[in-house]
């Protein structure tokens, strides 16, 4: 309560901070610099008359100055140079007929992008995987919670992207937590699922770790589905091959190099 | 050596004719899935690289040499040219830069195929058809439209020189970058499109180009500032952006990368947006093509007139065959391109990132808008009517503080979902932050709505950045020290942590262009011995100084400056008439520190040596130069990550997976 208030407060602070609005100069220096940026210049293309570095827009900016000098408001001294170089003069288009298309189609674009955002958030949302599918028992827990610390320590150089993906998910889920941008119920809730996306991947990569029948005869893996099954193997003994104190590659006797850890 | 330069014109059609077969080979190769093709399309490939290559190292040695029986040396360079402005007269005019354009999309082409055929050649076999495609277009323009190396019957004995304008080291840095940004994202395209071809649509097409897409937006961004550097010190106007046709052809693009750079993000950790990252790619090459359009065409009025040429038409038919293309094969691959996953609430870093990508679009729609709009109105009314940076300004600048905002929000929601308790938790301190910003500030006497809430934005999200930074150290090991914890933490998420600094850059990059809402100037004609006041400065006309050089008459005006009483020194700004041109030019004259600007400009001196002078008063300027600096340093931190990204292996993949071609 005492949070909602402060936060109140503050909002207020920034309406009251931001409300008072600075009356424009009427020095004709002042005047005829607004006028030269809402103009562009007849000298140099694509640029304000303020821009425009050429001898004849600073004979107009000075110009513009005698105008204002002699007490013209900006819109007549813009009223006047449109009538001598035309409509194109104007750096702004008029908010009546067709300048007024100017303005509307940035604030279509905005309205329509608001409109995309809003279909998309409620379209992608709604959740496809139902809560708690499969009950996750403390020992399949304890495995993911190991191959999530494994992760932690770097102690996995490649790896199935699903599994990462999944176990990457998990240790954001427990940072978060750590950060205090997760409540704890959240973190449950949201760590069932992953858990279960990494058990599943856990489990494929072990089925696929038995050939049974290498060679594409009956019931067994041929062709592209041996390809994956091998690179999957080579995936899961390169990890192995790693030590699992520093991450350098082990000697053929399992020795690390660089740290001799068993 | 002169000789070597006629050189040039064989090599560019060896490059076509080579491009070309890169194109054939590797689309048979892809299609029929024999490597010979793909590999010889490769080889190809790099040849037509290599020959681009020499004939830009020919050109470059007819402006060496001062050969001016070409008729691009003649335009473009002179004999009192010397130095690095000689060869950098490569890119000063618009058939040399499509020649430097040339050779960084084949070099580029050449370099990201070698490193992607280890990885899936497949992959790479059809990105090296499209790349190749892409090359055979820009040859046949330097073929024939815009030749580099047409000669002249009667051969001149000195050239007209490079327009003085284009002599600063802004403009020997500032153009090659923009076009290695707008010819960076032809890779992330290209495999983009390899990958809609082939139906194989997992990460594999961005992450092995990730690295081109951050080098191609760190290049896009970088020379876009430099643009706006070169343009403060030198157009001599006081300002650095003008929302001019060509500058909104290099900030589109920018746009819309900037949004890629963001979802593709999802797409790796969500398998989510698919569509939409393909989408964005299209339409940031599409944009750079545009841009490069609309400013060879001639068809809009800008500065840039010295890029103009006869070549604009020629970029519709390809940009249309590009587009159309692009959006047949998505349509065709809606299926494999659908997300393979859902939010799993709408309180969640994703949903920061849906809002993202929307404002960037928006943002990058509207200066679209706005920069053909005279286009559009000539169409309908018959009369030329204009927008300029007032247009611009009003339209974007809302846009702009809701993207800053959100730069401050998006890094403090988990990803996933966050409840409204720990949102609370995390941002109340930036939040405050900002308020009393806002706060301390209107009651210091600052006045403008606008530049309040861009402060106290700034402010915010400084706060919300850096408090991002202060939780890295949280996260790990118990027993660690925090110093340790962030090193790891930072160490291991260099892209995110990167990011951030990016973002902190771009913070004081908006606290610098807020600034300009507090600009004044004066405009007055200086006697000898006179002086002038703007702000706290009192300037006073010590002396005129002339010098005469072979190359140019120099005027030079010395004003001392007090400030307060207090002396700061001299400011020298000169008019000089460069002979070659028969052309006067203002040199800048500016005395910058972290609080303001002060920017003097000579317009013309009369002959009894009064001094029409401009004064401005730029304040916070100087940040978005040193915002500028950081975001260079994030992006540098963020390359250091991806020479580590891990090795993915794909098991098991439900869609066909490209057996490896060895080669």
């Amino acid at each position: 309560m005492k949070a909602r208030l402060v936060l109140v407060l503050a909002l207020a602070g920034v309406v009251l901070g931001t409300a008072p609005v600075d009356a424009a100069s009427t020095d004709p220096q002042d005047v005829a610099t607004r006028v030269a940026q809402e103009i562009m210049s007849p000298f140099c293309p694509g640029l304000t008359l303020h821009d425009c570095p050429s001898d004849a827009a600073a004979d107009l900016r000075d110009r513009i100055v005698e105008m204002a000098s002699a007490g013209a408001s900006e819109s007549e001294i813009i009223a006047e140079l449109e009538r001598e170089y035309g409509p194109g003069i104007r750096a702004v288009p008029e908010s009546t007929s067709f300048g007024l298309l100017a303005w509307m189609v940035p604030l279509i674009f905005v309205i329509a992008g608001i409109g995309v955002v809003l279909f998309a958030a409620r379209r992608l949302s709604r959740s496809r995987i139902p809560e708690g599918e499969e009950p996750i028992s403390p020992a399949e827990r304890e495995q993911v919670a190991r191959e999530v610390a494994m992760l932690r320590d770097e102690r996995r150089p490649l790896m199935d992207p699903t599994k990462r993906r999944a176990l990457e998910a998990i240790m954001e889920l427990e940072d978060d937590l750590t950060t205090g941008k997760l409540s704890a119920a959240d973190l449950e809730g949201l760590r069932v699922r992953y858990e279960a996306e990494a058990l599943r991947a856990l489990k494929r990569l072990e089925s696929l770790r038995i050939p049974q029948n290498i060679g594409g005869a009956e019931g067994g893996p041929s062709g592209r589905a041996l390809d994956e099954q091998l690179e999957a193997e080579i995936a899961e003994i390169r990890a192995t091959m790693v030590c699992e104190t520093c991450g350098d590659v082990k000697r053929a006797d399992g020795t690390c190099p660089t740290c001799s850890a068993p | 050596m002169s000789s070597l330069a006629a050189l040039g014109r064989p090599l560019l059609i060896g490059g076509l004719g080579f491009a070309f077969c890169a194109t054939l080979l590797s689309a048979f190769g892809a299609v029929t899935k024999r490597p010979g093709g793909a590999h010889l399309g490769a080889r190809a490939l790099y040849a037509a690289a290599a020959m681009v290559a020499g004939a830009a190292i020919a050109l470059l040695i007819a402006l060496g040499t001062h050969n001016f029986a070409y008729e691009y040396v003649t335009s473009y360079s002179s004999r009192s040219l010397s130095g690095p402005y000689l060869y950098g007269a490569l890119w000063g005019g618009m058939e040399g830069s499509l020649l430097l354009w040339t050779v960084m999309l084949t070099g580029f082409s050449a370099i990201a195929i070698r490193g992607a055929r280890r990885r899936d050649s497949l992959l790479a076999a059809r990105a090296t058809s499209v790349l190749g495609g892409i090359a055979v277009f820009f040859l046949i323009l330097l073929v024939w439209p815009a030749d580099p190396f047409t000669t002249l019957a009667d051969v001149p004995s000195d050239g007209r020189g490079l327009n003085p304008l284009l002599q600063s080291p802004g403009m020997l840095i500032h153009p090659p970058l923009l076009y290695a940004g707008f010819v960076g994202f032809s890779v992330p395209f290209a495999f983009a499109m390899a990958a809609l071809w082939s139906g194989h649509l997992t990460d594999e097409w961005f992450r092995s180009t990730r690295r081109w897409t951050l080098f191609a937006w760190s290049a896009l961004s970088v020379g876009i500032v430099l643009g706006g550097a070169w343009a403060y010190t030198e157009l001599g106007w006081g300002g650095y952006w003008a929302w001019d046709p060509v500058e909104n052809a290099s900030f589109m693009p920018w746009l819309t990368a900037t949004a890629f750079l963001h979802s593709v993000v999802i797409q790796e950790k969500r398998r989510m947006f698919k569509l939409w990252n393909v989408t964005l790619i299209l339409m940031t090459y599409g944009l750079a093509v545009f841009g490069t359009f609309l400013t060879r065409s001639g068809i809009l009025s800008s500065v840039h007139t010295f890029t103009e040429g006869p070549i604009g038409r020629w970029f519709l038919p390809f940009l249309a065959a590009m587009l159309i293309g692009g959006l047949v094969m998505i349509a065709l691959r809606l299926g494999p391109l659908r997300s393979e996953n859902r939010f799993d609430s709408l309180m969640s870093r994703e949903s920061m990132f849906l809002i993202n990508n929307f404002l960037f679009v928006a943002a990058a729609l509207t200066v679209l808008w706005g920069t053909i709009y005279p286009i559009v109105a000539e169409l309908v009314t018959g009369t030329r009517l204009s927008v300029g940076p007032p247009f611009f300004n009003s339209v974007f600048v809302p846009l702009g503080l809701a993207l800053i905002g959100l730069t401050g929000i998006g890094p403090l929601i988990s990803w996933r979902r966050m409840s409204r308790g720990a949102f609370w938790r995390v941002v109340r301190v930036p939040l405050a932050a900002g308020v009393l910003t806002s706060v301390g500030l209107a009651a210091a006497g600052v006045r403008s709505a606008g530049a309040l809430l861009a402060f106290s934005l700034c402010m915010f999200t400084a706060v919300a950045v850096i408090s991002e930074f202060g939780r890295a150290a949280r996260i790990g090991d118990k027993a660690a020290t925090g110093a340790a914890r962030f090193a790891r933490t930072v160490g291991r998420n260099r892209r995110r942590y990167g990011g951030y600094v990016v973002h902190l850059g771009v913070v004081l990059i908006v606290i610098g262009f807020a600034g300009s809402a507090f600009r004044s100037e004066r405009q007055v004609l200086l006697d000898p011995g006179a002086s002038m006041a703007i702000g706290d400065y009192t300037l006073t006309y010590a002396e005129l100084e002339r010098t005469s050089t072979p190359e140019k008459e120099r005027i030079a005006l010395h004003l001392e400056v007090e400030r307060k009483g207090d002396s700061r020194g001299v400011l020298v700004p000169q008019r000089n008439f460069h002979r070659a041109q028969r052309q006067w030019q203002s040199e800048v004259a500016i005395d910058s520190t972290p609080i303001e600007d002060l920017y003097v400009v000579v317009t013309s001196f009369d002959r009894d040596g009064t001094a029409a002078v401009r004064a401005f008063i730029n304040p916070l300027t100087w940040w978005i130069w040193v915002g500028a600096s950081v975001m260079v340093g994030g992006m540098a931190f963020i390359f250091t990550a991806e020479r580590r990204a891990p090795v993915e292996v794909t098991v098991a993949a439900p869609a066909a997976r490209p057996v490896p071609i060895r080669t």
